[in-house]
């Protein structure tokens, strides 16, 4: 019905729009972090003066330049402390996810026991819950578990974040149960059919768990500014706040690169991270 | 896994590397861009301050050669600094012009000889004439002294006299009044027996008209007691006239009385006035004789005297050339007055006897001032061409700032053998309290209000994690010498790092790297 009101060209037009006004934030900070120091400060200087002006935007820089990448690479110390602090932080909650909330979606989805339901409601709860809302109580657990002020006060609550056990419990329940059944006919054990059998099938909703749970932590910022007073600990997320306004082209250069490392995650894994979303939804 | 999605995992690995290297090279920048500094920490010591100045020798006594003053000089035969023996002449004068002057003051003598000739003469004169004045005030005193006597004792006897007559008067008044009290007690008497008879024979009438039916007169007894009141009565009123009339010339009298009295104190007041100004003018003549000529007399004597003793010493000023000569050894210290210029009246060279004082003299800054008092002893070195190098100590007796900002001390060394003008090294070293606060002087700075500052290393956890800072704190300096500095900050310990160097200008928070 559509297709036939709807001209092909008209359509794709208005994706082609679309998708070019969601990518307008990303495209305005690679121009931006193009445009020299002297440029910045006539773009923003009705803003800073309080005047209640906008700041005036060009895409295509008048004086073109590298300079904001270059003190990034090579005069920003302080960024790449961040950056590799972000890397170890994300791999850190990834590994413990994988090794946390897998099993525990398989055995949500495999077994039956008492208190299931009650149980998994809990977990959807929790995982509705806002980050203000558990902040206090995640805080004095941290305290009095000696954990404020370290990576692990980072990364031990989002190992146990029950948002990836949700998604990959709808791949897990999703297998039929005619191939679990197999699989023990011929031979398998528990561990044989989660790793042999539960993981392959379910890959799509572990990978997109994992790249939807990379995602939140390269960009977390309220657990990092909440649990980490020493700002050698921080992510790169708090990095870009530090930054003074009369620095914008380098805040541009610095999201850049923040933003590749994403990109990057998003390249290798987006065809993943579809498929899963997919089942997860279709079984939901 | 398809080409693509090697592609890209193979760049993301390419990237991640590309940050690492990046990260090692920012690092290595910073790092080598950072200042590096040297740190110490403050020491608890006390402060040496030596002070080293140059002196020299002073005279401590100053005396003056004096010549009669307003004379030309013709010559100085020593110099400052020059030694001399008692009689050696020093200066000469001009002896053409201290004949000149002698010449002058010869004939003002001669003047003066004359115009107390004159004087004298006129003194004289005038002595007689004040001795005629005298005489004649004299003799108007005694005049005046007599008239004043007379008229005095005339006006005492009117006096008396007019006092006399107003008590005689007094007296009869009295008697009249008796009399007249007595002759009215009398008519009064005679008239109440008068009228007791009356009514006696008043009583008798009636009584014989009741019984004879004719009336009695008894006319006889009136007819004789009749002219006794009459006689009373008269004597009464010229009594009372007489009263009267006394009354009358008592009132004149003492009117009388009373203009004798003014007189006479009159007369005795014309009397004071009179022998006063007699006697005043008696005196001034005495004053004019006694006094004023005998002064001018004896002044003019003086001034002769005075310009004898002028010529005198002018003529042995030129029996002897001109020449000043000295009265005792000694050296010249100040010449006061050059050739060809008159004497003043202060003296015309200084000098210092062979035995006077001796004072070492040097002037200290006042930063050295401060660690040099009264009775602090001093090294004092220096070096003759006899001896060589000598060493000894001396201790200030004396300091006093100086109009330039300087300390003048002085050292007393009259037994000491130095010579005058020797010039002498002064050393000493003070020792400060010990302060808990000690650092080098090359970690104190100033800023541009000349207030002093030190930088101290601070520990910081930033981005970068625990990184050491430079913070400015200021400092009170308590006292410094060329190399170490006390001082104070509430902010400041034993254990504070203060940087000592660095490879480059710190700011405040600045990051630095420590050299061990």
């Amino acid at each position: 019905m559509i297709r036939k009101k709807i001209p092909r060209w008209l359509a794709g037009g208005l994706f082609i729009l679309f998708g070019v006004a969601i990518c307008l934030p990303v495209l305005m900070l690679v121009s931006g972090s193009l445009a020299d120091g002297y440029e910045w400060r006539q773009r923003t200087i009705g803003y800073l003066r309080e005047t209640q002006e906008y700041i005036s935007w060009r895409w295509i820089p008048d004086y073109p330049t590298l300079e904001h990448y270059k003190r990034l690479l090579f005069f920003s110390p302080a960024f790449f402390k961040l950056f590799w602090n972000s890397i170890g932080m994300t791999a850190g909650i990834l590994l413990g996810q994988l090794v946390i909330a897998v099993p525990a979606a398989w055995a949500f989805a495999m077994y039956r026991f008492r208190g299931k339901r009650v149980l998994f409601s809990l977990y959807v709860i929790l995982m509705l819950l806002p980050f203000q809302v558990t902040m206090l109580s995640k805080y004095l657990v941290l305290q009095d578990a000696g954990l404020i002020n370290t990576r692990w006060a980072v990364i031990l609550p989002a190992i146990f974040s029950t948002f990836p056990v949700f998604l990959i419990y709808r791949s897990f329940a999703a297998i039929p149960a005619e191939l679990l059944e197999a699989a023990r006919v011929d031979g398998a054990g528990e561990w044989q059919s989660f790793v042999r059998v539960g993981m392959p099938v379910a890959q799509g909703g572990i990978l997109a768990a994992m790249i939807l749970s990379f995602l939140e932590s390269w960009n977390m910022m309220e657990e990092p500014l909440t649990f980490l007073q020493d700002k050698s600990l921080w992510p790169l997320s708090l990095y870009l706040p530090e930054i003074a306004m009369d620095q914008a082209g380098y805040a541009c250069a610095a999201s850049v690169i923040t933003l590749t490392v994403s990109l990057f995650v998003f390249a290798i894994f987006h065809d993943a991270l579809e498929q899963g979303i997919v089942t997860s939804g279709l079984k939901a | 896994m398809d080409k693509k999605r090697k592609a890209v995992i193979t760049g993301f690995i390419i990237f991640l590397l590309l940050m690492g290297i990046c990260s090692l090279v920012t690092k290595g920048i910073y790092t080598a861009g950072l200042p590096q500094v040297t740190a110490t920490v403050p020491r608890e010591m006390s402060l040496y301050h030596p002070v080293s100045v140059v002196g020299a020798v002073e005279t401590g006594q100053e005396y003056g050669i004096y010549a009669p003053s307003g004379l030309r000089v013709a010559s100085i035969a020593v110099q400052k600094g020059d030694s001399f023996q008692a009689g050696d002449a020093l200066l000469q004068l001009d002896v053409e012009d201290l004949e000149r002057i002698l010449a002058e003051k010869e004939l003002e003598r001669q003047r003066q000889l004359l115009q107390q000739r004159e004087t004298e003469s006129l003194n004289a004169h005038s002595m007689q004439e004040n001795a005629q004045s005298l005489a004649r005030a004299l003799e108007d005193y005694e005049r005046a002294r007599r008239a004043g006597e007379l008229q005095t004792t005339r006006a005492g006897g009117e006096l008396l006299r007019a006092q006399t007559s107003l008590d005689n008067l007094r007296k009869e008044l009295e008697r009249a009044k008796k009399d007249l009290g007595q002759a009215q007690r009398n008519l009064e008497q005679a008239q109440e027996e008068q009228t007791r008879r009356q009514q006696n024979a008043g009583n008798l009438g009636q009584n014989d008209q009741t019984g004879n039916g004719t009336p009695t007169v008894s006319g006889g007894d009136n007819a004789a007691s009749g002219p006794d009141i009459s006689a009373l009565s008269q004597q009464c009123g010229e009594l009372e006239a007489l009263v009267r009339q006394l009354q009358s010339q008592i009132d004149q009298q003492e009117q009388a009385v009373t203009s004798a009295l003014q007189a006479a104190e009159d007369a005795h007041l014309a009397y004071a006035d009179g022998l006063q100004d007699a006697r005043r003018t008696v005196d001034d003549a005495q004053a004019a004789q006694e006094g004023n000529y005998q002064a001018a007399a004896d002044l003019a004597k003086l001034e002769q005297t005075y310009l004898e003793g002028e010529i005198r010493k002018l003529q042995e000023l030129i029996d002897g050339e001109g020449w000043i000569c000295a009265r005792e050894g000694g050296r010249i210290t100040r010449l006061c007055v050059e050739i060809g210029q008159r004497t003043p009246d202060t003296a015309q060279l200084l000098y210092t006897p062979d035995d006077g004082l001796r004072l070492l003299q040097a002037r200290l800054s006042k930063e050295q001032a401060r660690y040099v008092s009264e009775g602090t002893r001093m090294q004092m070195k220096y070096e003759t061409v006899s001896a060589g190098k000598q060493s000894k100590e001396g201790v200030v007796s004396y300091m006093e700032p100086q109009e330039d900002g300087s300390i003048l001390i002085q050292l007393d060394v009259t037994d000491q053998g130095m010579e005058l003008g020797q010039q002498v090294t002064l050393e000493s070293t003070w020792q400060s309290e010990n302060y808990s606060l000690v650092i080098p002087l090359s970690a104190l700075h100033q800023d541009s209000n000349g207030s002093d500052y030190v930088y101290i290393l601070r520990q910081q956890n930033g981005i970068l994690g625990v990184e050491w800072h430079a913070g400015i704190l200021y400092v009170d300096v308590v006292d410094q010498n060329s190399r170490y500095a006390a001082v104070e900050s509430a902010s400041l310990s034993e254990e504070t790092q203060i940087i000592l160097t660095a490879s480059q200008d710190l700011k405040d928070n600045a990051a630095v790297r420590i050299l061990e």
